[in-house]
């Protein structure tokens, strides 16, 4: 990372601070407190380690969610993409799973379940599943059969087939669904907490919000940002690019 | 001894559907014996079902009638396809190794590569290549895999005349340094004669054998174009039968 290209993204965030103060200062109102204020709300916060252990349990479960979603759903993508008559019975299995509201399935599951953790996080993997199965559906349907023939032909088994012929195809693919993933699972996270757990961020944002504290809510939301930006940059773009480096 | 046993009673077009079985076979009756170590060429008019032939020979297609037997039981087969179909998201060497079959010492790979010319491009993708190199790839990877058996498919189509000639030489001495069986396709007559001990002219579909001719030519003076050309015009008035399929 150079200079260079760092300054304008960087730029354009201090000029977004710089406006929120301006504003905060003109409207004097609880409502929008001044940058420094939601700063020092979250320094607080990270000392008190109240911060650490409601990100840190949001964190947990958008991990475990995430990893249960992505590996189940790319496993019954791929099946769909590949197996026409397959598709043919279970597509409407996940186009009805796909418009099942979020808030749906979140109340079902606490219903059926119980308040519990398994409740939760069975709850975000359900929300999550489908979009995983069509973008890996999509990714199993483009698979070139010439390919596929070529690693049949050299005796290539299952396993080198797997690692050296169709995970490649798919990776695209998988990026694809890990960034949308978690930009979804984010955001049915917090109302699974709001809903029935008793910490994580949604817990905590809620109960902010019941005592008006918008300096608390805000002090979260920049956390979280960070936590984001830094998975983009570090996990998500690196594998992207690294996907990417066979290309002209 | 015979190597290679083919013998396909009746091989359907895909997907073809129950009205019009009669005119679906792709391929007839067909048994063709192979000797060890014997180059075979096979010729045909396009779409009578070569490729097709070769995908059963190899494995690659399970849906017909008939039996593909080797005296070999482990027999190694190498498939040429008419596209190179390296992986490009693996380099011409990582595509090379993935073929070679476990505990193969690099030097055959590195001897190949030499061979070929292609040794200065082998950490390369193949997207970044030409055509004619990744042809010589995927000819690498068939040696490379030390097949018993080895099938062509039209190997060297759309490639450029001087081009195609060079890695047929090659092709011939590789083949020559590491004998095998061959089962090649091809649609110029001049390539058949210059490569093969044995010419198989098939008629369309349905595909069968219409002659069977071997070639009765010493290596040595294949590269003479005149005796190429004589050898194909006595073949010709020999089996007039052939002559409607070029």
């Amino acid at each position: 990372m150079n200079l260079p290209r760092l300054l304008p993204p960087l730029l354009s965030i201090a000029a977004l601070i710089g406006l929120w103060h301006i504003l905060s200062l003109t409207l004097q109102s609880p409502v929008l407190p001044a940058p420094l204020l939601v700063l020092d709300t979250l320094t607080g916060e990270i000392r008190s380690g109240q911060l650490q252990h409601h990100l840190g349990a949001t964190l947990f479960r958008l991990v475990v969610s995430f990893v249960i979603a992505m590996s189940m759903g790319s496993i019954i993508g791929i099946a769909l993409g590949m197996h026409e008559a397959l598709n043919r019975v279970f597509d409407a299995w996940v186009t009805i799973a796909l418009n099942v509201p979020a808030l749906v399935t979140i109340i079902l599951c606490y219903v059926w379940f119980g308040l519990n953790e398994a409740a939760a996080v069975g709850a975000v993997v359900i929300n999550k599943l489908p979009n995983v199965i069509v973008t890996f559906r999509e990714g199993g349907r483009t698979l070139d059969r010439d390919l596929m023939d070529m690693a049949r032909a050299y005796r290539f088994g299952w396993l080198k087939t797997l690692r050296h012929v169709i995970w490649p195809q798919l990776f695209p693919f998988a990026i694809a669904a890990a960034r949308t993933g978690i930009a979804l699972i984010w955001k049915i996270i917090l109302i699974v907490e709001i809903m029935g757990r008793s910490d994580g961020m949604g817990y905590q944002l809620h109960l902010y919000f019941q005592m008006f504290n918008v300096a608390g809510i805000l002090a979260y939301t920049c956390a979280f940002i960070v936590v984001m930006q830094l998975t983009e940059y570090v996990l998500l773009k690196p594998l992207d690019a690294r996907a990417k480096r066979w290309r002209k | 001894m015979t190597a290679l046993h083919i013998d396909i009673r009746r091989k359907r077009y895909a997907g073809a559907s129950a009205a019009h079985k009669k005119v679906a076979d792709q391929i007839g009756s067909f048994r063709l014996d192979i000797e060890e170590n014997e180059f075979v060429c096979i010729f045909g008019p396009s779409g009578c079902g070569k490729t097709t032939l070769l995908n059963i020979v190899s494995g690659l297609d399970h849906q017909f009638e008939g039996v593909i037997a080797s005296e070999n039981t482990a027999a190694r087969f190498s498939h040429v396809f008419q596209n190179p179909r390296l992986l490009p998201w693996r380099t011409v060497r990582q595509n090379i190794d993935l073929a070679v079959p476990k505990g193969t010492r690099g030097e055959l790979v590195e001897h190949l590569l030499e061979e070929t010319g292609i040794a200065a491009v082998q950490h390369h993708y193949p997207e970044t290549l030409s055509l004619g190199v990744c042809r010589r790839a995927a000819l690498v990877r068939a040696f490379a895999s030390r097949p018993d058996f080895m099938l062509l498919d039209e190997p060297f189509v759309s490639l450029d005349a001087p081009t195609a000639r060079r890695i047929r030489r090659l092709l011939i001495r590789l083949w020559l340094e590491n004998p095998h069986g061959a089962l090649f396709v091809t649609h110029d007559l001049t390539e058949g004669v210059t490569l093969a001990d044995r010419l198989v002219f098939v008629s369309a579909a349905p595909m069968s054998i219409v002659a069977d001719i071997p070639i009765a030519l010493p290596r040595e003076s294949r590269e003479d174009n005149e005796q190429v050309s004589a050898f194909i015009a006595r073949i010709m008035t020999q089996h007039p039968q052939i002559q409607t399929l070029i």
